[in-house]
């Protein structure tokens, strides 16, 4: 056969395009006839194909899978009396909750044991027992929160300052009071601002002294 | 459902007292001093707005005063929603000191500090709200002279202080 026409016809197969009978016409060149040297690297790839549609099972085979097969057989039907059964766990998604609540509970454990020094496991030891003054009832319990905040509030009341006490008794007295207190004020304001403006002049000679 | 009820009957107490704690000081000689209001050294006062309110009905000319510092008076007393007065003639230095340390800077600005040289120290702070002075304290002690604390409660305006002085100065 041509060379040159079984190399289109490699090509052709390396592109895919190549049809069942030019693949025969293939395989024939390369296994009988004398391969041309510009072909030989493509002998071992077309050798294999050939090579390897020829191998086939012999009956040995058959014979040892098939024996297998039985004894398999045999050995189920006769445990078939007892069935092995798998045991089936349903997680539901209650179960998962339960599973995640106990994970949550292991991880506080460990970080509040984590984060608890020796003196608060001490002060937790004696601890005061609180529930000796809880109260009965809830009528109980109301009745003493108006009594305890009606405290807070008279404690409120008598820390304020009355300084209803403080006030001068007629308003005359309390304008000159209240004059004075601007006089102190203003003089004061009018001493600040005065010396400010000294002290600012005084700087600014010292800046003549150094232009 | 019972329980419900007492832990709402405790918010509901706790929300009432809340205003009442806050309102309770809202000056500083309220706040910080309360302990020199029962001290024999000290002399108190307290003008309330209703006094302010009586000054209008006074016969100004009956008192020695310039026809311009009383208007000037009356133009800051309308402001005003307290004045409270504190002095002490003992032991002025070590008071001024000590009432210094026991203001709150982060809530009183000082406006102006002086020191004279006669060891006189005179200090002015200012507590604000947004953009309008809520509290002016005047604090002087020192040198001989008497300790003064001076505290004006409401909306101050620091350019009616500025004219009140020069109204006085002249």
């Amino acid at each position: 056969m041509d060379y040159k026409y079984i190399e289109t016809l490699v090509d052709k197969y390396f592109e895919g395009e190549t049809s069942l009978q030019e693949e025969t016409q293939l395989k024939d060149y390369f296994t009988k006839e004398r391969i041309h040297p510009s072909l030989e690297r493509y002998q071992g790839l077309f050798q294999y194909w050939v090579d390897e549609s020829q191998v086939k099972l012999d009956d040995a085979f058959d014979i040892a899978l098939l024996e297998k097969m039985e004894a398999q057989e045999a050995a189920d039907s006769s445990a078939s009396a007892k069935p092995k059964k798998g045991k089936v766990i349903q997680l539901r998604t209650r179960m998962l909750y339960r599973v995640a609540a106990a994970i949550a509970l292991v991880m506080a454990a460990w970080w509040s044991y984590q984060t608890i020094d020796k003196g608060a496991i001490e002060e937790t030891q004696t601890a005061i027992d609180w529930s000796e003054y809880e109260p009965q009832s809830v009528e109980e319990a109301e009745r003493l929160l108006a009594e305890a905040f009606s405290k807070i509030n008279k404690e409120e009341k008598k820390q304020s300052i009355d300084w209803s006490k403080y006030e001068p008794k007629t308003v005359e007295e309390a304008m000159e009071l209240t004059t004075k207190a601007f006089q102190k004020l203003s003089t004061e304001v009018t001493k600040g601002t005065s010396k400010a403006t000294k002290e600012v002049s005084k700087v600014g000679e010292l800046n003549k002294f150094f232009e | 459902m019972k329980y419900l009820r007492v832990v709402i009957l405790a918010f509901a107490f706790l929300f009432t007292a809340g205003p009442i704690m806050a309102q309770s000081s809202t000056n500083a000689i309220e706040k910080y001093f309360s302990k020199y209001i029962d001290d024999e050294r000290f002399t108190v006062v307290y003008i309330s707005p209703k006094l302010f309110k009586m000054f209008k009905k006074l016969d100004i000319a009956g008192m020695e005063l310039e026809d311009d510092e009383a208007e000037a008076i009356m133009d800051m007393v309308g402001d005003l929603e307290g004045l409270r007065i504190l002095t002490a003639d003992e032991d002025t230095e070590a008071l001024y000191q000590e009432a210094k340390s026991k203001i709150n800077t982060k809530e009183y600005e000082i406006l102006m500090t002086v020191r004279t040289k006669e060891g006189n120290n005179v200090e002015f702070l200012v507590k604000d709200e947004g953009d309008f002075i809520k509290e002016l304290l005047l604090l002087t002690g020192g040198g001989g002279d008497e300790f003064v604390l001076l505290s004006f409660v409401g909306n101050i305006d620091l350019k009616k202080i500025s004219k009140l002085a020069k109204t006085f100065e002249d």
